[in-house]
């Protein structure tokens, strides 16, 4: 396949001159990737403002970081994984100041009467963190729950149980009867 | 036959959506699904969901956060991100096996013992035994002592000279991120816990002074302690802590002269602190806050026979929780890997030798690293790994 080999090489050549500190070549992958990313970083945290932190930090360590890419997989992949990693901890950091307004069910009870105004995306982001992060990683990232689970700190069950737990609050928020 | 006469649990149903069961069960539960319509609805919903949440739209990333990182890396900032995965095993160049990244420079909070009697008068009243010390509410994992340091101080401590080649003035303001966990076999057996630390510049009485915070975020109410320290010689000048212990003291410190001063507090007694501490040209300087020794070993210049004793101060409420004798001695220079990179190492030992608690620095910038320790349950190993940090210019 001549396109995917050319668009390998102009990535491994992309990802060198990051490292060697190009601005012009770290702009070039944000472009490329920025909203990927962004949009990751905006449905596990859930805030705007957090997210574009997280993008903030992603980029501005990413020549340092692409020092430790060994390049055997997909880049935007790498990517994704860093941005997550960067993302749970942004949400560690506030988890204090949301814990008490949303992580609790009856937060979630009290929207339902907006149901018929709620989208998937509001609905995601009306989630408690602790569903919405296993929400984001299992069904959205595609990661197994034992890896959602390692980068959680949980078990597999735990998040097996959070993501029934975060779909049946989904349902209920989508006017879905259950 | 009638493998489900009651309805599939929630996570079967969920399981079968992701396709993650086996052959046989997958039959059984697509047998009950032509049956019931509930659980089809159920199942129906999660395929729709999955398709939905796949093709949510993408957000813009904004052209500002660029222009703000391309602004930042100009201006010299810069971040050191978690590249690893923590599932993964990792090498490393003296086989530190860091099963999940790490650390937490001090926990206060956690362990507090006893609670103040009630009755008592706090303006008038000695504090009762029952008030927690230094030691009874940080876990003994950080930069600070355990027990160990004022319980088993190695016999040649008093020959170690004191930590004097003291200069902050260059330190710089900046934020670290920690994180711990605790394993037996290379296994982790607690969660994974995080300290932040922060160091800015601070006036305290019109005079240049760090402000060193830090803020063990995975307990609630979170323990926060600040330390405010001259710019340049690192004196202490006050300190606040609170959220300690179990029963959430607040503790205000003030250090005048030769003393400690201020008070510890509950949200209904207090009892004043009214110590007297060591002079410094004996003890070593005080080591006021478990961010405070980060700020300290980035302020010494680090060789290879680099050694000293310091003075960890207490809460002061109790006479026995006033100063902890601490010793730290470059001990080898090692290359370590963390997740965060490889660097050349000093190898520092704290004076709980006896408990393998070994510290690892930075050469290039003298941070702290990696921290290794034991528990008091034979075969755990605590570690602490820096995650995170942040240089602002």
């Amino acid at each position: 396949m001549p396109s995917q080999v050319s668009q390998s090489a102009d990535e491994r050549e992309l990802v060198q001159r990051v490292r060697d500190g190009s601005s012009e070549a770290l702009a070039t992958l944000y472009a490329r990737y920025g909203d990927r990313l962004m949009s990751l970083a905006y449905r596990i945290t859930g805030i705007v403002a957090d997210a574009e932190d997280v993008l903030h930090d992603v980029f501005l360590g990413l020549p340092q970081a692409l020092t430790h890419y060994e390049e055997r997989g997909q880049l935007v992949a790498w990517l994704r994984r860093l941005t997550v990693r960067v993302a749970l901890t942004r949400l560690r950091r506030g988890a204090r100041e949301r814990e008490v307004a949303l992580d609790d069910d009856s937060a979630v009870a009290a929207e339902q009467s907006i149901e018929d105004r709620v989208t998937l995306e509001t609905a995601v982001q009306m989630l408690p963190d602790s569903l919405r992060v296993v929400f984001v990683l299992k069904v959205i990232e595609g990661h197994s729950h034992a890896e959602v689970a390692s980068m959680l700190g949980i078990t597999p069950g735990a998040s097996e149980v959070r993501l029934v737990r975060a779909i049946k609050q989904l349902r209920a928020l989508l006017g879905q009867p259950s | 036959m009638n493998f489900i006469s009651i309805h599939p649990r929630s996570r079967l149903l969920q399981r079968f959506v992701d396709g993650e069961l086996e052959p046989a069960t997958r039959r059984r539960v697509a047998d009950h699904l032509a049956r019931c319509r509930r659980c089809r609805d159920t199942v129906t919903f999660g395929r729709e969901l999955s398709v939905g949440a796949k093709s949510l739209p993408s957000m813009a990333a904004p052209p500002r956060v660029l222009a703000e990182v391309l602004a930042d890396r100009a201006a010299g900032e810069h971040v050191i991100l978690p590249t690893y995965d923590a599932s993964a095993p990792r090498r490393g160049t003296r086989a530190l096996r860091l099963t999940l990244a790490a650390a937490g420079i001090v926990a206060v909070g956690v362990l507090a013992t006893g609670r103040p009697n009630a009755r008592r008068d706090a303006a008038t009243s000695s504090p009762p035994d029952s008030l927690p010390t230094l030691l009874s509410v940080a876990t003994s994992l950080g930069l600070l002592p355990s027990a160990a340091y004022g319980q088993e101080v190695p016999p040649n401590d008093s020959r170690m000279p004191p930590i004097t080649d003291i200069d902050a003035s260059s330190l710089g303001p900046l934020t670290l991120s920690y994180e711990y966990t605790v394993t037996a076999d290379s296994e982790p057996v607690q969660k994974p816990e995080h300290t932040v630390v922060t160091i800015a510049k601070a006036e305290v009485d019109g005079a240049p002074a760090w402000r060193i915070a830090n803020h063990s975020i995975d307990h609630k109410p979170d323990p926060i302690e600040t330390t405010y320290v001259d710019r340049r010689s690192l004196r202490p000048l006050s300190r606040v802590a609170y959220n300690v212990g179990f029963s959430r003291f607040t503790v205000a410190q003030r250090f005048v002269a030769d003393s400690l001063l201020g008070t510890m507090r509950t949200t209904s007694h207090g009892w004043p602190l009214a110590r007297q501490l060591p002079a410094t040209e004996t003890s070593g300087p005080w080591l006021v806050g478990g961010g405070m020794p980060i700020a300290l070993l980035r302020s010494v210049r680090l060789h290879a026979q680099w050694r000293g004793k310091a003075a960890v101060v207490g809460w002061g409420a109790v006479r026995s929780d006033l100063v902890y004798p601490v010793t730290l001695a470059v001990t080898g220079e090692e290359r370590i890997r963390i997740p965060a990179g490889t660097f050349d190492c000093w190898r520092l030992t704290l004076s709980d030798t006896r408990r393998g608690r070994t510290l690892w620095v930075r050469k290039s910038d003298q941070l702290p690293i990696l921290l290794r320790d034991t528990t008091r349950t034979p075969g755990q190993v605590r570690e602490a790994v820096l995650i995170s940090v942040r240089f602002h210019e």
